[in-house]
């Protein structure tokens, strides 16, 4: 406990900051990934992450809530340190995983791929980890499940399993699952990548409904542009594992600054 | 050729009741045996997917030396070998009116630790074959990775391992016959005993055979319905009643349909 008091009472310079990630290095497969990426969201924004394949979005986005480890730099979200911890001497070291595992309560992902639990229904995918990991009673993380599963349009799906589900389908319930924690901070990993077109679009009305609602940050790594444009409060644009440039959706989309994010647009547009 | 046909249906239909207690002590045995292996697997399969490194290395070398000798020199190490190095004298003890011998503890004991090595192996490869995406999502909700296994990745690697796990019970049920070597009075030593007070060698083992052929068909479409039953909580198809019946039956006599239609 005392470690986790010693965490909570980093100085918060702004209060309005819940992501402050600074010189963010990453390096997987003997690659450098992240190449000291500085990254920053304000309570309420709803970020959109651009780039061509290999930026490393995903990567950034994954040591947001833990997934992936820090080979320099650091995360903390809402001024509490990511997977690591300082000790008295200063040293870094990484967090117990209890501490990650209580951090990543107010973070919610989405995968690509959904990764819906296979072996419970819709319904129990949503109440599952209110119930077991914030002990919740069994009744009301139901009823709220029931209330998520709507809220999604997939009230009559609720005792499906996931394999009786579309793609969309399935990353609708991921959403509602996720959004069952109450978190403050919404991670999407191209969450319309896996799905076929025509259900993308459940998917991202969801999303922008979720948005519309200005009760939670959000950062999302996609290639809908259109998305981008019309949902995004700002927009950043990565490329070889360095964030390029950020702006609003109208300053990005329409006039670029940078070469790397001209280049990228005229693929992708 | 001489076949008496008589004696033949009376000991298939009208066994003793000495063959009907060595039936008896088979499918105990067996029982006893495949629970406390699954028990001792799932333990062995814990250790060796463990972060600290000491409990790997003892899972391995235990699936090792277990997996790498025979049964029945085993059987013969715990229940004679230790007997006469004075190490260790399996007897027999009286628990709840009933009375288990000393073989048969011997038995039990020698045919977890034989099971046990292979049913590790199973369980190991059930859990490490649940996608990793399965765990990453428990960690973003929140779950220490105790957890993420207990309540995400096991019920599910459960529906991997029935299959392999059955056979493994199959063979089990077979191996007890290996037991007669320490004179645990099962189905086999009961025939040898019948054959060699009869010299009705071929019909009485012919006997056997059928009797051991009906316990691993029972088995066969209880675990038939132990994986329709795993299938309903995956929310995968049941079929219905016919299809089982010509599922069973191409499963018992023809093989596997699916790979005929690939490859056809």
């Amino acid at each position: 406990m005392m470690r986790e008091a010693a965490v909570l009472n980093i100085p918060q310079e702004n209060a309005d900051r819940v992501v402050h990630a600074t010189g963010v290095k990453k390096v997987l497969g003997g690659k450098l990934i992240l190449r000291g990426v500085d990254f920053d969201v304000n309570r309420g924004e709803v970020v959109v992450l651009l780039g061509p394949s290999g930026a490393g979005k995903t990567t950034l986005l994954r040591t947001l809530n833990g997934l992936e480890s820090l080979d320099g730099g650091q995360v903390t979200i809402s001024g509490q340190r990511i997977g690591y911890i300082e000790t008295a001497h200063g040293a870094v070291r990484r967090a117990p995983e209890r501490v990650l595992a209580r951090q990543r309560r107010d973070i919610g992902f989405v995968f690509q791929h959904f990764n819906l639990y296979p072996h419970m229904t819709a319904l129990e995918n949503i109440w599952h980890a209110p119930v077991r990991v914030l002990k919740k009673p069994k009744s009301e993380a139901v009823e709220e499940a029931r209330a998520l599963l709507t809220r999604v349009g997939l009230a009559d799906r609720a005792d499906a399993h996931p394999s009786g589900l579309s793609g969309g389908q399935q990353q609708r319930v991921a959403i509602a699952r996720a959004l069952a924690m109450h978190p403050k901070l919404m991670l999407f990993d191209e969450p319309t990548s896996a799905l076929d077109p025509e259900m993308t679009g459940e998917v991202l009305r969801v999303m922008r409904d979720l948005a519309a609602g200005g009760q939670i940050t959000m950062i999302v790594v996609t290639h809908e542009i259109s998305f981008a444009r019309q949902v995004a409060s700002r927009l950043v644009v990565m490329a070889d594992g360095q964030v390029v440039e950020t702006g609003t959706p109208h300053e990005i989309l329409d006039h670029p600054s940078t070469s790397r994010t001209q280049e990228f647009l005229a693929k992708v547009a | 050729m001489t076949f008496d046909s008589q004696f033949f249906w009376n000991s298939l239909f009208h066994p003793s009741s000495a063959f009907l207690g060595g039936l008896g002590l088979t499918i105990f045995i067996s029982i006893a045996a495949m629970f406390f292996a699954l028990v001792v697997g799932l333990l062995i399969a814990l250790m060796r997917l463990s972060r600290f490194a000491p409990l790997r290395v003892l899972a391995a070398l235990y699936v090792w030396v277990l997996r790498g000798t025979p049964l029945l020199v085993v059987l013969v190490i715990i229940y004679l070998g230790l007997a006469a190095a004075n190490i260790y004298r399996f007897t027999d003890i009286h628990l709840l009116g009933i009375s288990l011998s000393g073989a048969v503890q011997a038995a039990i004991v020698g045919l977890t630790l034989n099971e046990s090595a292979n049913i590790s192996e199973i369980m190991r490869a059930a859990i490490v074959a649940v996608p990793s995406g399965q765990l990453e999502a428990a960690a973003t909700q929140g779950m220490i990775r105790r957890n993420a296994m207990r309540w995400i990745v096991i019920p599910q690697a459960i529906r991997t391992m029935i299959p392999p796990l059955g056979n493994q019970f199959n063979s089990l049920m077979k191996n007890t016959s290996l037991l007669s070597i320490i004179g645990v009075s099962e189905m086999f030593l009961i025939t040898q005993s019948i054959s060699s007070a009869t010299f009705r060698t071929f019909e009485i083992f012919i006997v056997t055979a059928i009797y051991y052929l009906a316990l691993t068909t029972v088995w066969t479409v209880l675990q038939d319905e132990l994986e329709r039953y795993f299938n309903r909580r995956l929310g995968l198809d049941s079929p219905g009643v016919v299809e089982r019946l010509e599922d069973g039956f191409t499963r018992l006599f023809i093989g596997n349909r699916k790979s005929e239609e690939v490859f056809s």
